[in-house]
This record gives C-alpha cells, sequence and structure tokens, in this order.
C-alpha cells in the first residue's frame, strides 16, 4: 500500500484537482481512494485507483450541489475578498478559470479519458477504467480533445450585445 | 479509399497503433490530402489540450504545498499504521479469511493533546468564574452598597474594576452577566459568522464536512487542511484568558472572539490577525450578537498579499514579461487601448496561447488595472497582423466569431466576468476580471 501510495498519490491529487477545481477536496478525496484500496486491494490497482477517484469526485460534486456548498463556494470566490493578486497568481487564475469552464461543457466520458491520458494512461488503461472498448478510446479521446480546444477559444458565447 | 477516422489518428498520435497499422495509416495520410489536413488538426488539438491541462496544476503554493505535504504524509502514516497492525501487507493479505478479519482492525482512536479544546475549556470555566464573581458583586453591592465589592483573583479584580469604573451598579452588573453568558453565545456566534467556508468549521466539533466520506477509522488521524487549520487559529488565540478578558473589558467591543479568517490565510497571518483582536469592531451592539466581532480586513489582505508573493516566488516564470508601453504600441502595431479614467498598474506582453479566445500564434498585449481593489485585465491583440502568420488560421477563426461591433460577455463559472470585442481599429480586445457582468460591460465602454 506504502508502495502504491507513493507512486500514485501525487498523480491522483492532479486528475482531481483538475476535476473539482479544489485543492483540499483534491486531497480528501484521494485519501478515501486509499482507503478503498485498503478495504478491498484491487488486482490491477492503477485502473482500479482512478476509476474509484474518478467516481469518488462525481458523486462529490453532486452531494456538493445538493448541498449548496458548491455555490456557497462560488459565493465567496465572486465576492472578490482578497487583494488584488500578483501577476503570475492573477494569470494563472484566469487561464485556469476558462479552462475548467472548457473541461465543464465535456462529456463525464470524455472528460475522464481526457484526465486519464493526461496522468500518462494507455488505451488499454483508460478502457479498463472507464467500462469501454479499446477501439472506441481514441475516438473518445478526438473528440475530447477537439472539444476542450474549441470550448477554450470560443468560450461561453452567452450572450451578444451590440456594443 | 476511405479515409481514417479521428480516433485511429489520434492513436497513431497517442503510439496505441501497432507497426502494421501504423505503415497502413502513415501511407494513406502521405496520399490523402483531406487525411494529411485532419491528421495536422488532430496533432494541434492535442498539443494545445495537453497544454491547456497544463494550467490546472494544484496550487503549489509555498504554505500551503508545507500543509498538504503534512496532510498527505498523514494518510501514508495511517496506510502504514494499518499495516502494523495486522502485520502483513494488506496487498497480500489472504482473501479467504473469516469475515471479522476481512477488514483490518481500526487503529485506535489517538487521544492527542488538542490545544484548541483545551483553550475552549478554558474560556468556559473562566466565563463561569467570572460569572460567579459577578455575582458575588452584585450580591455584595446589594447588600453592602457599592464600594466593598470583594474580589479574590486577579482575574476578579479587572472585573471590578471595570465595576468601579462605571459606578452604576444595575448597569455593571449586566454586563458582567454578559461576560458570563460568553460561551454559549460564541458558539452560536461563530456558526452564524460571516467568515469563508472554511472558517465556519468550528474547531469544537469535530472534522471538517468532507471528513463524513471516511468510512474507516482514518478520519479520527487527518489533520485539517490549510484553510481550515488558519481558521481556527484565529479562533483559538483570543480564547486564552487575559486576551478574552481584555477584549471583553475593552470600550464599544462587546465580546472577545475574533470570528474572521480567510479561507486561504496561512497560520502566520492567522497568528498575526491574533493581536488584532483589540481593535476589533463589533459588528452588532446588545444581544447575542454582541459578542461576534470581525477582525479588520488589513491583515488578512497582508496575509492573502504575501501568501501571492510566495506562489510568485514559487511558480516558475510566466510567459507575460514587463514591458513599456512604447513597445505594448509597437506590438500593437503603432497604437494601444486604454481604459478612460483609470490608472495603468502595469503593462505586460506574452504569447497569445496565455489568453482564452485570443490567437495562439501572435502576441497579447496586457495592461493591468486595480477597480474597486479588484484586478482587471485589458488584453489585446492585433488580428491583421497574426492573420497572415502561419497559424492565423485561428485568428481568422476568431475574426468570424466575433463580428467587428459585437460584444461578447462571459462570466465563467467561478465568478471570472470576461468581455471581449473587435474593435474598427483590427484590434482583438478581451477586459476581464472578478466584477459583475454590469460592470464589466461599463469599463469595456471606456476603452478608447
Amino acid at each position: 500500500m506504502a508502495e502504491l501510495y507513493d507512486r500514485y498519490h501525487d498523480s491522483l491529487v492532479r486528475l482531481l484537482y483538475r476535476r473539482t477545481g479544489d485543492r483540499d477536496s483534491a486531497e480528501d478525496l484521494a485519501q478515501e481512494v486509499f482507503v478503498r484500496a485498503l478495504e478491498t486491494p484491487p488486482a490491477n490497482p492503477r485502473p482500479w485507483l482512478f476509476a474509484v477517484a474518478l467516481n469518488l469526485a462525481r458523486e462529490d460534486w453532486r452531494r456538493a450541489a445538493r448541498r449548496g456548498r458548491r455555490l456557497e463556494l462560488l459565493k465567496g470566490e465572486v465576492g472578490g475578498t482578497t487583494a488584488p493578486a500578483a501577476d503570475a497568481a492573477l494569470e494563472s487564475d484566469e487561464r485556469a478559470s476558462a479552462v475548467r469552464a472548457a473541461l465543464a461543457t465535456l462529456g463525464e466520458q470524455d472528460r475522464s479519458a481526457l484526465l486519464l491520458k493526461a496522468e500518462g494512461f494507455s488505451y488499454d488503461e483508460i478502457a479498463a477504467a472507464l467500462g469501454l472498448a479499446k477501439g472506441s478510446v481514441g475516438t473518445t479521446l478526438a473528440r475530447a480533445r477537439r472539444r476542450l480546444v474549441e470550448s477554450f477559444h470560443g468560450q461561453g458565447r452567452v450572450q451578444h450585445v451590440a456594443h | 479509399m476511405s479515409h481514417i477516422d479521428d480516433g485511429r489518428l489520434n492513436a497513431l498520435l497517442d503510439g496505441e497503433l501497432d507497426a502494421v497499422d501504423v505503415a497502413t495509416v502513415q501511407a494513406h495520410i502521405a496520399a490523402c490530402p483531406e487525411c494529411a489536413r485532419r491528421f495536422e488538426e488532430a496533432k494541434r488539438f492535442l498539443a494545445e489540450s495537453a497544454d491547456l491541462l497544463g494550467a490546472l496544476e494544484p496550487p503549489a503554493a509555498a504554505a500551503p504545498a508545507q500543509a498538504s505535504r503534512r496532510v498527505s504524509r498523514t494518510a501514508k502514516e495511517a496506510a502504514l499504521d494499518v499495516d502494523e497492525a495486522t502485520q502483513q501487507s494488506p496487498a497480500i493479505r489472504p482473501v479467504a479469511v473469516e469475515p471479522l478479519l476481512r477488514r483490518p482492525p481500526r487503529p485506535k482512536p489517538e487521544r492527542r493533546f488538542d490545544p484548541t479544546s483545551l483553550a475552549w475549556a478554558a474560556i468556559i470555566v473562566l466565563a463561569i468564574g467570572v460569572g460567579y464573581l459577578a455575582n458575588e458583586v452584585r450580591h455584595a453591592r446589594e447588600t453592602q452598597g457599592p464600594a466593598t465589592a470583594i474580589v479574590p483573583t486577579a482575574a476578579a479584580q479587572r472585573a471590578a474594576g471595570q465595576v468601579d469604573s462605571n459606578a452604576g451598579g444595575a448597569a455593571t452588573t449586566a454586563r458582567a452577566r454578559d461576560v458570563a453568558a460568553q460561551p454559549p453565545a460564541v458558539s452560536g456566534g461563530r456558526r452564524g459568522s460571516q467568515g469563508p467556508p472554511a472558517a465556519k468549521a468550528p474547531p469544537g466539533e469535530g472534522e471538517p464536512p468532507v471528513a463524513g466520506r471516511t468510512s474507516t477509522g482514518l478520519g479520527h488521524k487527518r489533520l485539517q487542511p490549510p484553510g481550515r487549520a488558519a481558521a481556527n487559529l484565529a479562533l483559538q488565540a483570543p480564547a486564552q484568558p487575559t486576551k478574552a478578558l481584555d477584549a471583553a473589558s475593552a470600550p464599544g467591543a462587546a465580546g472577545g472572539v475574533a470570528a474572521a479568517a480567510p479561507a486561504p490565510a496561512a497560520a502566520p497571518a492567522a497568528e498575526r490577525n491574533a493581536p488584532q483582536d483589540r481593535r476589533a469592531r463589533p459588528v452588532a451592539e446588545g444581544g447575542a450578537d454582541s459578542v461576534l466581532t470581525v477582525v479588520p480586513r488589513e491583515p488578512e489582505a497582508t496575509g492573502a498579499h504575501a501568501q501571492e508573493e510566495a506562489r510568485r516566488g514559487a511558480a516558475p516564470g510566466t510567459a507575460f514579461r514587463t514591458a513599456t508601453l512604447e513597445e505594448a504600441v509597437a506590438s500593437l502595431g503603432g497604437t494601444i487601448r486604454l481604459v478612460d479614467g483609470l490608472e495603468i498598474e502595469r503593462v505586460q506582453i506574452g504569447p497569445g496561447r496565455l489568453v482564452a479566445g485570443a490567437d495562439s500564434a501572435g502576441e497579447v498585449v496586457r495592461v493591468t488595472y486595480t477597480e474597486a481593489g479588484r484586478a482587471l485585465l485589458l488584453d489585446q491583440q492585433r488580428v491583421e497582423a497574426v492573420a497572415g502568420a502561419p497559424a492565423g488560421e485561428r485568428a481568422a477563426r476568431a475574426a468570424d466569431e466575433l463580428g467587428p461591433g459585437d460584444t461578447v460577455l462571459t462570466v465563467a463559472p467561478d465568478g471570472w466576468g470576461r468581455a471581449r470585442w473587435l474593435d474598427r481599429g483590427g484590434l482583438w480586445l478581451s477586459l476581464s476580471g472578478r466584477v459583475p457582468a454590469d460592470t464589466l460591460r461599463a469599463l469595456a465602454e471606456r476603452v478608447r
């Protein structure tokens, strides 16, 4: 278990952070993944750990939405309670926000495949973790990549107003 | 000859095709312009999506990193504890065992020294003591007159000092009762405090909400995440007896607990907040609310700023570089747009790939302002100039999407607002910040 932890913890946290957008949640969920692995040692740990992580993230999102915690978090951010940020933080904040919004436009399966690929998963492993046929992983990734990039660049054409 | 689908093109790029397939697909791409074009496109999407995901690295701030490191180690320690308890690695543990043994025994809950609960216990005991003494004072006054109060301890002397200086028997008695009534009111007040979510986790109430997910005995071993820990520190600090009394007896401050600590405030910031208690201003006078005070904003801002500084130090150099106004004007082909009436904080130039909606191939000029304490970014890029560049296809697309005279207003789910438009001078502009859409639109109209 210690070896699994050393090998996959950082990668899991990164994936969960990209999925949830919250560092604390990512750490918490990663811990729970390892707790579950202790309870039910998986035969094929890598796909198992990441599949559980993605499921937990999805459940967490739903639960949070139900409790309105997400709303509260957003409210806190919108309030702009921080001092003017330094350049680096501001830029990464702005860009990360846009990327996260683009990522949110993807379907669950496409997003998961993309995040797993970003963690170095092979098509076989992605297929195992998401219950896909190996042959459809390429198509899933192709769609996910295109959608992410296009969504980022043409982001949120919510309303047109005359200038 | 049928075309190669996107899935196979991506599989080729990801190195997932076997040697025969690679040869077949490559031969087809060489012969088919349509597939060659789509292959180039797939390459671009792959590279750019990887680049975009790279923007979502977990924050590697100095202080939080340290804190999260601690959290991580705790999880690992817990995992190892279980291993030690079972005297065998869970990975090789036999599966067919008796049901009771199937789960590893839970580690015994550790009794750790918890300064927070101790501090709360201290303040409760103290408050009861002060209440008792205050009652004694009242009793003494009722029976013997105002000048004969007997106060046996130093703490009670403070209370008595206040009683004497106020010289109003009944009023001071009521005040003393308020002090005695603080502990319950404090815990109620904390729950209703206006702090950010992290600050709402009451230290006396055990784990933060997310801990509920942990289904084994692991939960009790977890350290609190940095934000919560900081909040607890801020709540804990004034709980020291003398400070609590000082704040309680300070003129104008009706209570002694500062219920403010921003989520991102690091522990040192929270510690800096502690001495601010004497300056704490009351939220409301009278009633249970009167024990709720808010620490002035400045220390938070300083803390957040220090944290940003730390992050800046930790982050590898960003691609935006500081530039003079002249350089920016040159980059934009002899012109620049500015927000009328706002003072420029800085001017920078960076690659377009860092800005959503801009053309990745061109340079973007970024002018930063501060409006009402919030950063405002005015990004601009000459569209005509990049249209001729090799990767100008995207600029052309941007120009197609944004017709001249149109403004696209968006607010991202996390509150980051953005107005984008093409102006008639051939510039692509983006004004963004954490400001409401209306404000953003009004500011966009002031861009000249």
